[in-house]
């Protein structure tokens, strides 16, 4: 029982602190479509990571196997829409109104592209050279996320904490502010 | 007789990098200077990089600033201070796709790029899967897979799978999966051309950043009773990192000095080196025969 009332009395304080950081419930809702749209970025980051990697594997695969071709183009245009639909919901809400409209011309760029490679594969489609006429809405919309790309808003396009040895330096960076 | 010099050429630095994230469990021991370098190869009729750096537009500068890396300088600007341009680069060669090491690729626009299959195919794989597990793929910009799919059109893209001799002449690639990054690799240049040579000389990419990852202090041998330690990130295996450890300094035929580490502050101290103006420095590993000094 000590266990039981330690732990709600820590709730308790949780809750207090939850009711001083958030104001009012419209602060707390601008904060979740905030979490929202971040992770939405970084799903589309993901997106374009995906479907380049379908046009490199498009390149070598042989006419026979598509399978990962197809599998990768699949999840891009299930990822693309479900970031459209989940940004369209949080967009009046966001703290940046710029940074989700970039999110969401890159998840319409992205589903489009994805829409190309997949329409090449069909039996009367183009093949690889219509496939590849994809990449032009796929550097269009990594030019959005790039251009909205801010460590501080939970969204970058690359973390220095995850390559070269910068978790350290990151926390200088933050501790110098 | 030299076939190639090799110059580290430096674009960027951190003047107060902490030494735990250079050296694997080096906690509460300081910081020091961490040069951003590419490596350029010059000799049998080639002109190539090891690593081409990163692009300091858009969120390259904002990365920078908020990580205080000083001096960032474009490849034409670097590569002009030995007389050569980045246009004249026929060979990149790199060593992981990290995006400060695979991030300026438009800036060498006639180059044939080599990279492992394995680190584009297994980032491609991080990118595909959920967010929180974006750790994984967070040090590869897509924008540079993105790129791979250009230089796939212009017939530009060369993927390795794992060792492959004479990539140039002379010139061999040796995979280091699993270790640093997927598919790492490390370039050897065997500089007087012959298959068991005296004059090799290591291009450790990031699976080496300093003399201590190899047990070293600077000098040529190890330190008596030093023991390897892995550079301070691995997105996969310390004990593959310590076993390539193990092979590079094979390669370099114990002589640690022979190893040139990209990050490695105290090159200056072992070869004849310049630093300009603006902080930054070029080094000068040795020179192919004929070859005229750019630094004095």
């Amino acid at each position: 029982m000590l266990v039981c009332s330690t732990f709600s009395s820590s709730i308790g304080r949780l809750l207090d602190s939850a009711e001083f950081i958030f104001n009012s419930d419209d602060e707390l809702n601008r904060l979740s479509a905030q979490l929202a749209i971040s992770e939405q970025y970084t799903s589309l980051r993901g997106a374009l990571g995906l479907i380049a990697g379908a046009l490199l594997l498009y390149r070598s695969s042989r006419r026979s196997d598509f399978s990962y071709v197809i599998a990768m183009v699949q999840e891009t245009e299930r990822r693309a829409k479900a970031s459209l639909e989940i940004l369209a919901d949080h967009r009046e809400l966001a703290t940046s109104a710029r940074f989700a409209d970039a999110c969401i011309a890159a998840a319409s760029l992205t589903g489009t592209a994805a829409k190309m490679v997949r329409e090449s594969l069909l039996v009367n489609g183009g093949g690889l050279e219509q496939a590849e006429l994809a990449y032009r809405p796929i550097k269009e919309a990594y030019a959005f996320l790039a251009g909205a790309s801010g460590e501080h808003d939970g969204c970058s396009m690359v973390s220095f904490s995850s390559c070269c040895c910068g978790q350290a330096v990151v926390g200088q960076a933050e501790l110098s502010r | 007789m030299t076939d190639y010099s090799i110059w580290v050429l430096e674009y960027s630095y951190v003047p107060d990098y902490a030494l735990s994230s250079i050296i694997y469990g080096a906690h509460n021991r300081g910081t020091k200077r961490l040069p951003y370098s590419y490596v350029l190869i010059k000799g049998r009729g080639h002109l190539a990089m090891v690593d081409v750096g990163y692009n300091d537009k858009g969120w390259g500068k904002t990365f920078a600033q908020s990580l205080n890396v000083h001096g960032w300088r474009d490849p034409k600007e670097v590569l002009s201070r030995i007389g050569v341009s980045p246009e004249d680069v026929d060979t990149v060669l790199l060593s992981h796709l990290h995006f400060d090491h695979a991030g300026n690729l438009e800036s060498f626009p006639n180059a044939s790029v080599y990279v492992q299959e394995r680190e584009l195919v297994k980032n491609v794989w991080a990118m595909s899967l959920p967010s929180r597990l974006s750790f994984l793929s967070h040090g590869t910009d897509p924008g540079d897979v993105i790129k791979c799919v250009e230089l796939g059109r212009e017939g530009r893209l060369r993927l390795l799978d794992g060792d492959q001799q004479d990539v140039l002449p002379g010139i061999d690639i040796y995979g280091a999966f699993d270790t640093h990054s997927f598919g790492s690799m490390y370039v050897v240049i065997r500089n007087d051309g012959i298959r068991n040579s005296n004059d090799t000389w290591v291009l450790s990419g990031d699976l080496v950043y300093v003399y201590e990852n190899m047990g070293g202090d600077g000098s040529a041998k190890p330190v008596e009773g030093a023991r390897y330690t892995p550079v301070g990130f691995a997105i996969a295996s310390h004990a593959n990192l310590i076993l390539t450890t193990e092979r590079i300094v094979e390669a370099a035929g114990g002589d640690l000095r022979r190893v040139v580490p990209v990050h490695e502050d105290r090159l200056q101290e072992h070869f004849p080196t310049r630093t300009w103006k603006d902080g930054l420095r070029i080094t000068e590993i040795c020179l192919a025969d004929g070859e005229v000094s750019k630094i004095s």
